[in-house]
């Protein structure tokens, strides 16, 4: 394969996406730009933290994308007395053969919405890491894969915090972007109010884009070509979050390259095979604001997001755009 | 950290490089052969040909691939030939120049390796230098500087080729096409900013190196160089010989180029229309003037060598007998233009730069040369005086001898009045001698009847001095005769008289300087004063540019000179409006000088000439000793200069820091602040950076992607308020926005043109 994207790959990389979008628009409307914001996730082989109230369409949308890949769906409802077996899996000793049997947990699907993700006890939260990390489980001493593409949609409620346990930064780190799905606006819900409800059994989704065209079109992402003028732009940005004295630490190199990584597949999105300064601005906020904490301490998560993002809005002002 | 942007310079390939070498090798050949424009009119029309067919071939590289092999051969056994048969039946030099012309012109027609080329620069290295020291010209400067620069370049591009093409024969390269369009677009494209600056460097070292060498070679005063390069230039309109017919001084006139030129040198005052003396004519006969032989021969016919010279005489003195004070002034005189050289008829010395072989001819006051100057001659003239009158104690001793009666005898044939009461012995049998000449006329006695005719109208019957007559004799002819330089003569059938000169004055038509000068010459002997005809230039116009006189073909003239009959010749102009007897000129103040001066683009150009002239060629000793003297000077002053600056630097420094703090005081440095601060903006205004600002520094010009960048920032600007006019095309400038996007962020590889999309952009700007 070639070092660069051929103009054809972008051309069925964008048509493909194109018609995911379409797909998932039928169920949730009025979200597109959080709809480009989880295929671009999808396209980084990423994985995707929803913060929001509960019943705005998280769950529904990792459904939609699903069911429009013709990939395998498992859902996990996260609860305080959740194991780690039961997410990655179980050995379970056959009488019959007398031998230890790997049970696969739900974490063996393509798509795994972890919802509530936070309920979960950190012991629970941080199985989670090696196969949102490497896409592998380690059980007894056993390393399985899971399917490729391998994508987890975790959902948490940012208002209730009763019973919860905070996602440590080394889970916050594993996830490419933070999300927030947000009310839909009044002529959208007004066609949601119209339309009948759906379980999502019903949802009448066939696959649009196969599992290996995302496969190949997440090989061509990294590809895509970053001029260097638009690396140092993001290279500023970052170290701008390690001198900020209002964190406490800055974005780390995985930070530095996942928000790369989300740029290039932005600019797939696009139509490109290059990554312009736009690409970054889109989903610097998104890719980086759940990594940084603040030195004071807020009770309340969603004023810290809030100040988190107007401090790095004010960095990224103070540093111009590569002309 | 900072990640710089690197972007790989396009390279030539070695096809194109081919191509490159093939056409600096053309361009080396025409420059050389070029020159073969500045020697002779018979060597043109090869010259021409060399230029058609090295331009064809340039153009054209496949051509030399169809010329059969057995061509090829035979050539340069044929050029051997051409150059033996040549050199048995011409003058040598040329013969050599026209070998190295076939030369030149077979390596610049035939495919080359490396040694070829380096064969071809060095003939038409040869050529070039050849030409050049024949002709002294700045053109030739001109044609060498560039020489030089397209020899280094080819140069270069030999190594280059040679190390791509590692042994391999140039041959191996495909001779069809040159596209020349793409090949110079290539060219501008991998055109290294640095690598050009870096040779312009190279070549004004090289230059300079050489300028420095020129000023310090020791200059020794040569007593007798070798003139061996006697080869004639362009051939000239000119005509001024020892035979002069009626019009051809004005066929002279239809010629604007210049014929010399006067360095006036300090103190040195010349008129407002100085008279150049060149030939005095005495020997008359059917509308023809001469220099006779005996008068050639009067004062010994050989050419001797001279640096430099003086008259017999001494220089004319004032009324009252004190010499003329007059400064120094510098003639350059072109190549072909005479073999007389000009001179104002009064000066005490001429000086050569270099020993002239020179026929002096003090009788009639005119200096020979052997044969017409080849290049450029220059020579100064002291003491030059312009008032007219020419001492001749030569011709007062024969008229002294003439008149003792031993020496009276009978008048001369063709003279028919004495001498002023004593005739000239004759000097020669079988025919009219010098000093008899000035008085012979006409033999046709009808002819001699009527001027004697117009000589007792003129003179009222009386007898008058010369310079009473010449007065009268010029009023006479003013008031019958016209200026014209068509002349329309009756016919022979209705007189008898066959002199044109006479059937002039008869018919009271309209002439030219040389009717009027022969009318006035015949007139005058007709009433006994010897006169003689004097061919040379009248007037100049001053160069407003460098300061001195260009005296063109234009201004050649035809006047007279009188024996006054007490020892000098007079100057008589009887052409209307040139004066008449005697009169000068004044000369020219320097309101005047300014009003006169000629400024137009033909007199800068010429100026050049002159510039080239007065330091390159005229670059003698004595110059050098200047230049040395000047340099001490100048270091002098300059030292002297830069003490001063860092006296008044340090004291007002040490006053600035004493002064109290105030806006007066130091505004300066509240002055400096606003216009650095008024920049930075500036630049944030463009969006430049300091990064932006050192790589202008460093490359000359900003990356292609800077470029691209800030054209995409303009043109969004204008998509989003767009212009309200017509010819506005939206969807034009979103293409190109995206085409820019791509050349400023994309890979190199999938880069739509630049240039071309910027030039579409700034169109649409």
């Amino acid at each position: 394969m070639s070092d660069f994207v051929q103009a054809t790959h972008v051309a069925e990389a964008k048509s493909a996406m194109e018609r995911l979008k379409g797909s998932i628009r039928q169920y949730v409307r009025g979200k597109d730009d959080v709809i480009d914001k989880v295929i671009t996730c999808l396209l980084a082989s990423g994985h995707v933290l929803i913060e929001d109230l509960p019943g705005v369409g998280k769950t529904t949308l990792a459904y939609c994308v699903a069911k429009s890949i013709d990939l395998s769906f498992k859902r996990i409802q996260f609860t305080s007395d959740l194991l780690p077996t039961d997410v990655t899996g179980i050995s379970i000793y056959d009488e019959k053969t007398q031998e230890f049997i790997f049970k696969p947990g739900p974490v063996f699907a393509n798509i795994v919405l972890a919802d509530e993700i936070n309920r979960a006890t950190p012991k629970t939260q941080s199985s989670l890491l090696e196969v949102m990390d490497r896409g592998k489980v380690s059980v007894d001493g056993r390393t399985e894969t899971v399917g490729a593409p391998f994508m987890v949609f975790a959902t948490q409620n940012p208002v209730d915090y009763e019973g919860t346990f905070p996602l440590p930064e080394s889970q916050m780190d594993r996830f490419l972007m933070r999300l927030q799905m947000g009310y839909p606006e009044a002529a959208d819900e007004i066609e949601i109010l119209k339309g009948a409800r759906h379980n999502y059994d019903s949802f009448a989704l066939s696959p649009v884009v196969s599992a290996r065209e995302v496969s190949r079109i997440q090989q061509i992402v990294p590809q895509v070509f970053v001029e260097d003028s638009v690396l140092d732009y993001m290279l500023k940005i970052v170290a701008a979050t390690r001198t900020e004295s209002e964190f406490k630490a800055g974005i780390s190199v995985r930070g530095c390259l996942a928000l790369k990584l989300a740029a290039q597949a932005t600019a797939l999105l696009c139509g490109r095979d290059f990554v312009v300064p736009d690409d970054v601005t889109r989903i610097v906020h998104e890719v980086l604001v759940h990594r940084l904490s603040l030195r004071r301490a807020f009770t309340d998560t969603l004023e810290e997001r809030r100040v988190v993002t107007a401090i790095l809005r004010r960095i990224i002002a103070a540093i111009p755009e590569p002309v | 950290m900072r990640f710089f942007a690197v972007e790989k310079q396009p390279q030539l390939s070695l096809e194109e490089l081919c191509h490159v070498r093939w056409l600096l090798g053309g361009l080396l050949a025409l420059l050389s052969v070029w020159t073969l424009f500045h020697l002779e009119v018979s060597i043109w029309p090869f010259a021409a040909v060399a230029t058609v067919t090295i331009v064809g071939v340039m153009l054209h590289p496949a051509l030399p691939g169809k010329v059969p092999r057995l061509v090829w051969r035979l050539l340069v056994p044929l050029i051997v030939v051409v150059f033996v048969v040549d050199v048995l039946s011409n003058e040598i030099v040329l013969s050599l120049v026209r070998l190295n012309t076939m030369l030149v012109l077979y390596r610049a027609v035939s495919y080359r390796e490396r040694r070829d080329d380096l064969q071809l620069i060095a003939l038409s290295l040869f050529l070039a230098v050849l030409t050049g020291v024949l002709t002294v010209s700045i053109v030739f400067v001109v044609q060498i500087l560039l020489f030089t620069a397209v020899g280094m370049v080819l140069l270069f591009v030999i190594n280059v080729v040679d190390d791509a093409l590692a042994g391999a024969p140039v041959s191996t390269v495909r001779w069809v096409r040159i596209p020349r369009r793409r090949l110079l677009l290539r060219l501008r494209q991998a055109a290294d900013v640095r690598v050009v600056v870096l040779a312009g460097g190279l070549f004004a070292a090289v230059v300079l190196v050489t300028a420095l060498i020129f000023l310090a070679v020791p200059r020794f005063e040569v007593s007798n160089p070798i003139n061996f390069l006697a080869l004639n230039r362009k051939s000239s309109l000119t005509g001024f010989s020892e035979n002069v017919a009626l019009g051809e001084v004005t066929d002279i006139q239809t010629d604007d180029g210049v014929a010399m030129r006067v360095d006036v040198r300090a103190g040195a005052v010349v008129p407002e229309e100085p008279y150049w003396r060149m030939v005095a004519l005495d020997e008359y006969s059917a509308g023809a003037f001469r220099m006779s032989p005996s008068a050639r021969s009067a004062s010994g016919d050989r050419a001797l060598p001279y640096l430099d010279l003086a008259p017999m005489q001494q220089p004319v003195g004032d009324r009252d007998g004190r010499p003329r004070e007059n400064g120094r002034i510098v003639i350059f005189l072109e190549p072909g233009v005479s073999r007389y050289l000009p001179q104002p008829g009064g000066f005490s010395e001429i000086q050569f730069r270099e020993t002239q072989e020179i026929i002096p001819n003090d009788v009639l006051r005119v200096y020979a040369m052997r044969e017409a100057s080849a290049g450029l001659l220059s020579y100064q003239i002291e003491g030059a005086d312009f008032g007219g009158v020419i001492p001749d104690p030569f011709f007062a001793q024969e008229r002294t001898r003439a008149a003792t009666p031993s020496g009276r005898r009978a008048a001369p044939r063709g003279g028919s009045l004495s001498l002023g009461g004593a005739g000239l012995e004759p000097a020669a049998r079988g025919g009219v001698a010098y000093p008899h000449t000035t008085l012979a006329l006409p033999e046709a006695p009808e002819a001699r009847e009527y001027l004697a005719g117009i000589v007792a109208e003129i003179t009222g019957g009386r007898e008058v001095g010369a310079q009473e007559f010449a007065r009268l004799a010029c009023v006479y002819l003013d008031r019958r005769h016209s200026y014209s330089r068509q002349v329309r003569l009756p016919p022979v059938e209705g007189t008898r008289i066959e002199d044109p000169v006479i059937r002039w004055l008869q018919a009271g038509a309209g002439g030219h300087c040389e009717f009027f000068a022969a009318a006035f010459t015949l007139l005058g002997r007709a009433a006994g004063h010897p006169v003689r005809v004097i061919a040379g230039f009248k007037g100049g116009t001053w160069n407003g540019y460098e300061n001195y006189f260009m005296v063109r073909h234009a201004h050649a003239h035809a006047w007279c000179e009188i024996y006054d009959g007490a020892g000098a010749w007079l100057r008589v102009d009887p052409t209307p409006g040139a004066g008449g007897i005697g009169t000068q000129s004044e000369p020219l103040n320097q309101a005047q000088v300014a009003l006169a001066s000629d400024r137009s683009t033909s007199a800068y150009l010429d100026s050049l000439r002159m510039i080239w002239y007065r330091r390159i060629v005229n670059f003698d000793q004595r110059s050098q000793q200047g230049v040395i003297s000047s340099l001490r000077t100048v270091g002098r002053t300059a030292r002297v200069w830069s003490e001063a600056v860092v006296q008044v630097v340090r004291e007002q420094y040490a006053a600035w820091q004493k002064a109290p703090l105030s806006f007066a005081s130091k505004g300066d440095i509240l002055v400096l602040s606003i216009v650095l601060f008024l920049v930075a903006v500036l630049l944030k205004r463009l969006g430049l950076g300091k990064s932006d600002v050192l790589e202008w520094f460093q490359r000359g010009q900003m990356s292609t992607r800077r470029r691209a960048g800030l054209l995409l920032q303009r043109l969004e600007a204008r998509v989003a308020r767009p212009p309200r006019r017509r010819s506005w095309d939206e969807e034009r400038a979103l293409e190109l926005a995206g085409q820019l996007m791509i050349i400023r962020f994309g890979r190199v590889e999938t880069w739509p043109e630049p240039l071309k999309t910027f030039r579409a952009v700034r169109r649409i700007l």
